[in-house]
């Protein structure tokens, strides 16, 4: 069960290059818990994700802090707008394993950050996602 | 504002206090704050194409062929953004970040 506030990691193979080479690694914090789940995306920060003109526009800045997050470097929780995942089971191996969620200030400060007018969602397509994640399933 | 990192030798190109805006002396203390020195003490960069790839050093090291040849691979997709973080994983798969 992922609840909110709860982090899960998916490994994602690159097209054309098989998974037992390399796979990109790839966060999400739970907005929205149930049948119908919203992620938000948790990228690394790099320099360049801090321009003022390009996307995250809204983030919240994470340092890395096993008393408050999961994040093993500093994380931007982009905040533009999330991911909608319907009817799709997360296995509880995919949450993070140093601890599964972020603090209730961070939570806060995300929940701050998403009020805004131009937060969208964009919806998954299920089946490829679990077509490339074992661990995800259909809700039966 | 005194912009710190006016307090470090540069070589090649002059600055002066007031070719930095506030913004700009923002973004040099959040850079300086991102890497600490470690960061940079113990990571190895590759350079492959327009892919700064950054490695531990004892994962540099174990770097083999196979590996090498991924990154290469690897190197070539444009979704990646720099510099782009490279772990050996317990079975030997390279996981990017």
């Amino acid at each position: 069960m992922t609840n909110i506030k709860d982090v899960i990691r998916v490994k994602i193979p690159f097209p054309n290059i098989a998974d037992n080479l390399a796979t990109q690694s790839h966060m999400y914090l739970c907005i929205q818990e149930g049948k119908s789940k919203k992620l938000l995306s948790c990228q690394t920060k790099k320099p360049s994700l801090l321009h003022k003109n390009k996307p995250p526009f809204s983030y919240v800045d994470c340092k890395a802090d096993i008393t408050k997050n999961p994040f093993s470097r500093d994380t931007l929780i982009a905040c533009d707008y999330c991911f909608y995942l319907d009817n799709i089971h997360v296995d509880k191996a995919l949450l993070t394993t140093k601890r599964r969620d972020v603090c209730d200030q961070t939570f806060s400060q995300v929940q701050m950050k998403i009020a805004h007018q131009s937060f969208s969602q964009k919806p998954i397509d299920g089946a490829t996602l679990i077509s490339i994640n074992p661990l995800l399933s259909k809700m039966s | 504002m005194t912009c710190f990192f006016l307090t470090y030798q540069v070589n090649t190109i002059e600055m002066k206090e007031s070719d930095f805006s506030e913004s700009d002396c923002h973004l040099a203390s959040e850079l300086f704050d991102m890497y600490d020195n470690s960061v940079i003490e113990n990571s190895e960069v590759l350079v492959i194409g327009n892919r700064h790839f950054l490695l531990s050093k004892n994962d540099f090291r174990n770097l083999n062929e196979e590996q090498k040849n991924t990154l290469e691979l690897i190197s070539l997709k444009e979704s990646l953004i720099n510099p782009v973080y490279v772990e050996i994983g317990s079975e030997g798969e390279l996981i990017i970040d």
